[in-house]
Formats: structure tokens, sequence, C-alpha cells
């Protein structure tokens, strides 16, 4: 039995038609079906998803109250802890780590009566656009398995698209949700920067990153989004506001990013965009607008990400925790031989890229220089929402593209990023929706964009948009 | 830009990595390579622009000065590479 939408989920198990247990045995099943060819799913943890279900059908036999995920089978990215759990960031560094305590977005999920399955793959410490730098092998895409799932959060996004669940969820630090959830043809939320708590996330860069939702509707990503959202004493970087209005308003203006459009986007990545405004013309203020700064949004997010992760990563030495070497030496060996051997090409590709902006002699011209164009990336986007509320314009210039095909040349990869990376920089908040298919059948995706807490405005429209 | 022998080692070091011959030259080749285009911004015009170096807006988030529970030592060394028991087991620190 396909279980795709959460909301049905909640009512069925709020309504007695059917049982959590119920429902996590056919999500067990699917997975099962799936998880060999997909890889998805770096860890499935069946007992414990039996249990939580066990537990939610005694509070529904006792006549307790349920949660607002009550039943609803949810995985999340091998980058967000679980206590006493695996939390391996797809890497060799920490495949045996277990964390002595648990991610705020995992407490609520759990409060929440959801059903956590299992942790999904991931490009090693989410640096990566296609879920290939995994020590645990690539994901395939579930809409052609010779094609990547996307990345960072490829695995989160596979689970969705595959049915396997209904929910997941991912990290954004520069598009590893969105971009994903494009390729894999779902919904990917990135929320405003300190919407939702990141203690319990492994850092990669922390002025960018955000854990968020894949669903198959806005309306699904919608009630997870408000489960994970909301202040936490744990994170000094969350909001302050405890809660938030997701009613919409009573009609929007759109922003359509032409000088995206009129780049180098494929011709079915075109017409989606030329299809979707003329739908939204019809109910909608559409205008032009331009983004100054966009084109230097690239190297200034890599930049700035692989500086924050190269300091971020220095607490990975072997000594604590993670990989220790087996190599003789004293500590200097020992730490220089541990992380040689428990990063990837990938991670310490940044970390010394990062390295290098930060030295004496190059911060300024590599690291400052990237803060102040993040300034005025930020500034080109307040200046457009002071006229729009939303943003339209692609998430990839093109669909899917085949495993392996960008692993000579990390900076067409980097490139893959040229559309989502502008929102991380700002801090503001962006939804990937799926908009029809290409000729070969792969998934189109669609940005929207909004000024920092409009998360409604995101999802209200691309629920208008899907219809 | 060319990046040298010389400064690919010195990050190396400044990174405590240990690579392998083919992956310092590759890596090499592959810094070079991304600093070039990241050297689009410097000919940017933005001596007098402000940096933004963080995307939040909240500042000195303070909780109460009282005591809390500390992790217990058995959960502290859970995950030690060596352990004896009551303390992680590393690598001389002081000559």
């Amino acid at each position: 039995m396909s279980d795709t939408s959460a909301i049905d989920i909640v009512s069925q198990v709020r309504s007695n038609i059917r049982s959590a247990s119920d429902v996590v045995q056919q999500c067990l099943q699917r997975i099962s079906a799936q998880n060999v060819q997909l890889n998805a799913f770096a860890e499935v943890w069946d007992d414990w998803a039996i249990q939580q279900a066990a537990a939610i059908d005694a509070k529904q036999k006792a006549g307790q109250p349920l949660g607002p995920l009550a039943g609803v089978p949810i995985a999340i990215k091998d980058n967000i802890c679980v206590k006493d759990r695996v939390c391996g960031c797809a890497s060799k560094m920490l495949q045996t780590y277990r964390p002595s305590f648990q991610a705020t977005v995992v407490d609520r999920l759990l409060a929440a009566d959801a059903v956590i399955v299992g942790r999904t793959n991931m490009d090693e410490f989410a640096m990566g656009s296609a879920t290939e730098y995994s020590f645990y092998g690539p994901t395939k895409n579930p809409r052609n398995i010779e094609c990547s799932p996307g990345g960072s959060s490829g695995g989160s996004a596979a689970a969705v698209a595959s049915g396997m669940v209904p929910l997941a969820l991912g990290s954004d630090t520069g598009g590893s949700i969105r971009q994903p959830a494009a390729f894999c043809g779902v919904v990917g939320l990135k929320p405003t920067y300190g919407m939702v708590s990141r203690f319990g996330l492994v850092a990669y860069a922390s002025s960018l990153d955000q854990i968020g939702p894949f669903a198959g509707s806005a309306a699904d990503a919608r009630i997870l989004l408000e489960v994970i959202a909301g202040n936490d004493p744990l994170d000094a970087t969350s909001t302050a506001e405890k809660s938030f209005d997701y009613s919409p308003k009573s009609k929007l203006r759109i922003g359509v990013l032409r000088q995206q459009w009129n780049s180098h986007l494929a011709a079915s990545v075109g017409k989606a965009l030329q299809e979707s405004t003329d739908q939204l013309s019809k109910t909608c203020e559409l205008v032009d607008v331009e983004l100054p700064f966009q084109e230097h949004a690239i190297a200034t997010y890599y930049l700035l990400a692989s500086s924050e992760a190269a300091s971020n990563l220095s607490r990975y030495d072997g000594m604590h925790f993670g990989h220790r070497t087996q190599q003789s030496g004293g500590l200097e060996e020992t730490i220089r031989a541990s992380r040689g051997e428990g990063f990837g090409t990938e991670v310490k590709r940044r970390i010394l890229l990062g390295t290098f902006a930060l030295s004496e002699g190059y911060a300024d011209q590599y690291y400052n220089q990237a803060l102040k164009v993040r300034q005025k990336i930020a500034d080109a986007y307040q200046t457009a929402f002071q006229s729009v509320d939303v943003l339209l314009g692609p998430t990839t210039a093109e669909p899917a593209f085949g495993i392996g095909c960008h692993a000579d040349n990390p900076v067409a990869m980097y490139q893959t990023d040229e559309f989502t990376v502008g929102a991380n920089l700002a801090g503001i908040p962006a939804l990937s929706l799926p908009w029809g298919t290409d000729e070969k059948g792969l998934p189109i995706g669609l940005q929207l964009q909004a000024a920092a807490g409009r998360e409604s405005d995101l999802l209200h429209l691309a629920e208008m948009m899907m219809a | 830009m060319d990046i040298n022998a010389e400064t690919i080692s010195k990050l190396e070091r400044l990174a405590y990595l240990q690579l392998d011959p083919e992956v310092r030259e590759q890596l090499r080749g592959d810094l070079g390579k991304i600093l070039d285009f990241a050297n689009q911004l410097s000919n940017l015009p933005l001596s007098h622009a402000n940096e933004m170096t963080h995307a939040s807006n909240r500042e000195n988030v303070l909780r109460q000065d009282c005591v809390q529970p500390s992790l217990p030592r058995s959960v502290a060394l859970q995950n030690a590479p060596e352990s004896d028991g009551e303390f992680i087991l590393v690598p001389k620190v002081l000559d």
C-alpha cells in the first residue's frame, strides 16, 4: 500500500482507521523492496520504528491525544543526531560514532508522534551536489536509476520520491534540499536561517546550514515545518519566535527572475517557467525582477562555506571520538593521519580551499571580499522584496545529470548550485516544487524565494501551483 | 591560479591533513582551478562595503548562570578511540 500523504496518515491513525503499527510495517516493506537498488537509506531502524509505532497505538488505546504527525514514518539525513544511534555523515570519520545527545528536531518529531524509520544517505559532511561523495556509495534517482538524485540530501529526496516514506528531513547549506527535490520531483524547503534549530545537526557551514522538509506536497511540508520550527534555547542562532502564522496573504506579487530564465537553461526548464508564469498570470501580479551580484553567488558561497567548514571540521582529530589511525606516531602525526584516512577527497578539497581563503596574505582578498559580496547579495534580495512577495525562477538549469558525470570537474559540479546558493547567503527561505518532466521523464523543479519569515507565502503559492 | 608544491604542503600542515602524493597533486590542480573561478570577486569595487558574517539578527543570547548536570564520565568515554575507563588515551602531548 502506498502512503504518500502524511496528512492522510495522520487522519487515519487519529480516527482509528489504521494503526500506526500497520502504517510502519507497510513502510518497512516498501523500504525493503526498494532500498537495495536505490541506496537511499544508510541504515533502517526497523526494531525502533516498530516500538515507536506500538507506543503510539498504546497511547491511542489509552485515549490519550496524538500529536500532529501521528504515525507518519519519517526519514532523517545522516547528519542529524539521534541519541545512541550511529550518526555517520556518510563518512569513514564517523562510521561508528553514536552521539550521547539528540537533535532538537528529533525530539520534536518524537513528541509529535512521528515514527523515525532510519538515516538517509548523503554526500559526506553535506559537501556535494549528487550524493556520490558518500562512504556508503551513491544513491540512485528513483525516476531514472542511472541519474543522480542530487545532493547532498539525495537519500532523503529519493526516499520520498520513491514512496518509501511520505516525509523526510534534509539539510541545506547551498541548495542541498532544493536541488535534490528538483531532481527527484518532490517538494523541498529551506527555511529562513534560524527558523529551525541546528542543535544536533552536524555543522558544515554554521552561518548557512538549515534543516528542512521533503514531502510530496506543500501541505505535507507545512505540517512537518510546523513541528520542527521555532526557538530552541540550545541554539543561540535560532529565532526568538516559538510559533508562526502560516495563513496565506490575499494576493501575492510575484517577481520573475528573468536573468536566470535567459541564462543557459535546458529547453525543458525554460518551457516549465513559461507554463508556470502563464498559469500564474491569471491570478497574480507578475513583474520582472533583477538581482544584482547573483552572478557572483557561487564563488561567494564556496569561499565562505569552505572557510567555515575548514573551521568546523577541525574538531575531527581522532582524539575524543571518530576515526583514529592505526599508524604509530606522535600527536601531530596521529591527527594528520586520522584526518587523512577519515575524510574523502571532496571534504579535503573544501578544507584546503577554506584554509587557503582564511590564510595570512589571502584572507582579505578571498574571505573578507566574499563577506562583502554576501552583503550585496542580501541587500539585493531585500530591495526586491520591497516590491514583490515571492521570486520565481528555476531551481537548477537542467534536470538530473548522470551519475559520475561531474566526477572529474569539481567547478562544474559547484555550478549546478548557481540558483540555490543565494537564499543561503541571504538567510531567506526558499522552496523547490516539481513542475512536470523533460522529454526523458526527468523531473523539473521551480524555485520560490521569499523574505525572511515568509515561509507561508512559499507554501501557499506552491500549493496553488501544484493543484 | 598556480598553487605550487610549497603552498599545498603549507595548507596541508595548517589543516592537519596527511595526503597521499597522487591526491596532493590532484588537489593542487583542483585548488588552482577553483581559485581561478573565485578570482572573479577580487576585482569588484567593494572597498567600502560592509561584511556580512551571518544571517541571524540575534545578539547576546544568554541563559541563567546556574549549574546544570554535566556529562557523566561513562558517556563521555563511549566514543573514545582508546580509553582506560577513566581517561581517553592519546599520544603524548608534552615532550
